[in-house]
């Protein structure tokens, strides 16, 4: 049995968000320990590209996860070859694997597949839109499900999804995602 | 193709002796088998791939392409050179029945892991490289469904002519017992069959009327009283086992968790066997005509149609016990799981007294009504060295019967001793010309049954209606002409259903006939808005959820590609392809008559294809190729 997860940053909060996010999904699952946690790229504003800064707060809680034993291997999702470096540089707890985007596993850039092998660093891959949830289609669906709340009060702060798969028989035994809003200015 | 004993065979009428023999004592053998094993739980996933190929010889100078009458010798080297040498050997050759065919299988089976999926294609490559090795100058090994010209005069090297004699085993006027392997469980096989049923075995294809056709088309075979009387107007008529065994499929086995998961997939699967038939379709052509089908299921069925004319209800039963709807080689005739009983809604013939036994026994109704039905088929190759057997300890009888049940499922327990677990076989598939599309068909169906478990799918539709879509599947163009009967709410077990649980009860027939609806092969396979979620879009959100490497995805999505492209028509299948190409060779005359030239020009054609000698976009796609290669001795242009 592998326990996986994806963690989603939406808002721009506080790193806080990772540990919260992790000990949720490991209460939900009834489980001590996850055996891999991905955080995809954090939202940053348009016209700047990600860059190490943007990581290092998310990552070192990630590292503090893992060192306290609450995952087993962290990765990263669509960084490129300079950014995996850097993070691979920097970092105490050296990302076991990176995921790209399902159109370009066919078209790999060669120096990020030889980085990855050199570092040992799997590449996996992933079907994610750059957006996972809007604000606004996040308060859509609150709406929806709960008439009488005052969903645009309402932001999210992150969203997880975990997968429970086994291995050895290729089976998906649950799936699911976890989000945290929070209500404006509280 | 199954059991494989060596020694001296009996006659059909001494095997017909012992025929209540092996039944009984094969019987027993299941249930020592079923009793030993039937609480086993927790078996890994492990799989694996059957192909079967021709050896072909290319006459460049006479532009003629013939099958090479030397499986044995080519298997046997193979054997010595690998798995006797090396026990880990990656690949295994066993014997098929035709002189000219032998099947490969990777060495070790492949595992539940998603990265095993980028094995097959390279162990497939590997299997056509390591016998094309070995072959002589011009010769080839081809991943073809049915050689266009099979039963055509001197269509085998070396060139033998049919000796319709009753002594012979075939007694063909155009399949002559060399081209039959020469194992004697093949040509007894062939023997027995043609004795048992009292006459010769009748194919009778409907011919593709073209242009100069002529209208009515009728051959005469004025030497031979059987053919006068069987052959048909407007027919391709043949007369062989080998016309239908001498064709070359892909085969897949899954090994279960458990004997519940094992027959839950057994008929999930079974309504899908028609849908990947048709999209695999490969066969269009039959001792040198042009047909009006396009995959070989039923010219296999009546090429070992074993049963008597008072079996097949043409005469009053006198000396036989039943009659018998199907053929030994057709799909399946009843469900195993608790979910598909309300859906068995045809007529089972069982032998009623081994059902009562297997009752006893502690068996279900389900289980002991498969076996019982099974077991109505007298065991058609006997061994004088192997009736006296030990029954806790060997299995022969029970897979005699077992694997002269050619289904389009089959239900496998395990063999004695051993720590292989319940397993599934899924064998409606035609073969494709390159190891990418039968890796894309099998690596397709394996993660069919990977979805089916994640997400606990439920396809069950009646199985009269599954019969009749491989009836329709088997027509010319079927994948985009037709229409099948599909389930609409296939979602319908919900999260909390368990493997041998069900969904929601629903007994009356009003409501099931709700359940399932006529689709098109591309509805079934790509989806379409508001009408079905399509099995593709299904399997990319499995995949979504499951760990995968870049390079086993591109894989994965290029098979995917090709399996969604072939459902909407956007690529033809191999059947199509071959129509075309034939239909503009310019020796064609319209009259749906295949040349040795044309043929000559078709195989050496799929060969270059299969060994990536020249591109085949409408057949293919522009699919990115990692791995080239090339490994034929046998391309005329260079």
């Amino acid at each position: 049995m592998k326990v996986s997860a994806k963690l989603f940053i939406v808002g721009s909060n506080s790193s806080s968000s990772t540990r919260s996010a992790i000990d949720m999904a490991c209460s939900v699952l009834g489980v001590a320990q996850l055996d891999s946690v991905i955080i995809a790229s954090p939202p940053v504003e348009d016209g700047v590209n990600l860059s190490l800064e943007h990581l290092q707060p998310y990552w070192e809680e990630l590292e503090n996860l893992v060192q306290s034993k609450k995952i087993v291997a962290i990765g990263t999702s669509d960084l490129d070859k300079t950014q995996l470096e850097q993070l691979y540089q920097w970092a105490q707890v050296k990302p076991n694997s990176n995921q790209v985007n399902l159109a370009s596993c066919c078209v790999m850039p060669p120096d990020l597949t030889a980085f990855a092998k050199q570092f040992d660093i799997q590449l996996l891959t992933h079907n994610d839109p750059k957006e996972l949830l809007s604000e606004a289609s996040f308060q859509e669906a609150l709406q929806e499900s709960i008439p009488d709340i005052q969903a645009h009060e309402w932001v999210p702060l992150w969203l997880l999804r975990y997968s429970v798969i086994v291995k050895s028989r290729g089976i998906i035994k649950s799936k699911g995602y976890i989000l945290q809003a929070k209500r404006r200015g509280s | 193709m199954g059991l494989l004993s060596q020694g001296s065979p009996l006659s059909w009428e001494e095997t017909q002796r012992h025929a209540d023999h092996v039944r009984r004592h094969g019987i027993l053998q299941f249930l020592h088998i079923y009793h030993a094993v039937k609480d086993r739980h927790k078996d890994v996933l492990k799989w694996g791939d059957e192909v079967e190929y021709m050896l072909v010889s290319f006459d460049h100078e006479n532009k003629k392409v013939h099958l090479v009458l030397s499986g044995e010798k080519v298997l046997e080297t193979l054997q010595e050179k690998g798995e006797r040498t090396n026990p880990n050997h990656p690949t295994l050759w066993r014997p098929e029945y035709g002189s000219y065919m032998i099947e490969g299988t990777p060495g070790q089976p492949y595992g539940g892991t998603m990265s095993e999926f980028n094995t097959v294609e390279a162990n497939m490559r590997k299997r056509r490289k390591e016998a094309t090795s070995i072959l002589e100058e011009n010769q080839a090994l081809c991943t073809i469904t049915s050689f266009p010209r099979l039963g055509c005069p001197g269509f085998t090297l070396p060139e033998y002519r049919p000796h319709p004699v009753e002594g012979g085993a075939s007694k063909s006027l155009f399949f002559p017992d060399e081209a039959i392997n020469k194992h004697p469980r093949f040509s007894t096989l062939t023997r027995n069959i043609r004795h048992r049923r009292g006459e010769k075995v009748v194919i009778n294809v409907p011919i593709f009327k073209d242009k100069n056709t002529p209208s009515p088309f009728i051959e005469t075979f004025p030497e031979d009283e059987e053919a006068a009387r069987a052959s048909k107007p407007d027919h391709i008529y043949m007369d062989a086992m080998g016309f239908g065994m001498g064709n070359c499929c892909l085969q897949v086995t899954f090994q279960a968790c458990s004997i519940s998961e094992a027959r839950y997939l057994y008929d999930q699967l079974a309504t899908i066997c028609p849908i990947v038939m048709a999209l695999s379709a490969a066969s269009p052509f039959y001792r040198g005509y042009v047909s009006d089908i396009d995959c070989r299921w039923g010219v296999i069925s009546a090429s070992v149609d074993d049963r008597t004319r008072e079996e097949r209800g043409l005469e009053p039963l006198k000396n036989n016990h039943y009659r018998i709807s199907k053929s030994r080689y057709d799909s399946i005739d009843s469900y195993l799981s608790k979910c598909g009983e309300k859906y068995n809604d045809i007529d089972l013939t069982i032998d009623k007294e081994i059902y009562e036994q297997l009752l006893q026994e502690g068996l279900d109704h389900l289980l002991a009504q498969h076996v019982a039905h099974l077991f109505i088929r007298d065991p058609l190759t006997l061994f004088e060295e192997k009736i006296h057997l030990d029954d806790a300890n060997e299995s022969d009888h029970f897979e005699n019967i077992q694997s002269t049940n050619w289904q389009t499922m089959r239900f496998k327990p395990p063999p004695p001793n051993s720590d292989i677990g319940w397993r599934v076989e899924f064998r409606p598939m035609e073969v494709q010309l390159t190891d990418f599309e039968n890796s894309a068909y099998v690596v397709f169906v394996v993660l069919l049954t990977r979805v089916i478990l994640s997400y606990k799918l439920d396809f069950l539709i009646p199985l009269s209606k599954v019969d009749e879509n491989m009836k329709v599947a088997q027509k010319r163009d079927a994948v985009l002409r037709d229409m099948f009967y599909f389930r609409k709410d296939i979602c319908k077990a919900g999260g909390n259903a368990v493997v041998d649980g069900c969904g929601k009860a629903q007994n009356s027939t009003e409501l099931a006939a709700e359940e399932y609806t006529l689709m098109s092969i591309d509805t079934i396979i790509n989806g379409k808005e508001g009408v079905f979620p399509g099995l593709i879009p299904i399997l990319n959100s499995y995949l979504e959820n499951m760990e995968v490497d870049v390079d086993t995805r591109c894989s994965i999505l290029n098979y995917l590609k090709l399996i969604k492209k072939r459902a909407s028509g956007e690529l033809m299948t191999v059947a199509r392809w071959m129509r075309e190409f034939i239909a503009n060779h310019p020796d064609y005359k319209q009259d749906s008559v295949i040349t040795d030239e044309m043929n000559y020009s078709l195989i050496l054609k799929c060969n270059q294809i299969a060994n990536e000698l020249c591109e085949c976009p409408e057949l293919l796609g522009s699919a990115f190729r990692k791995v080239k290669y090339s490994g034929s001795k046998t391309d005329s242009s260079n």
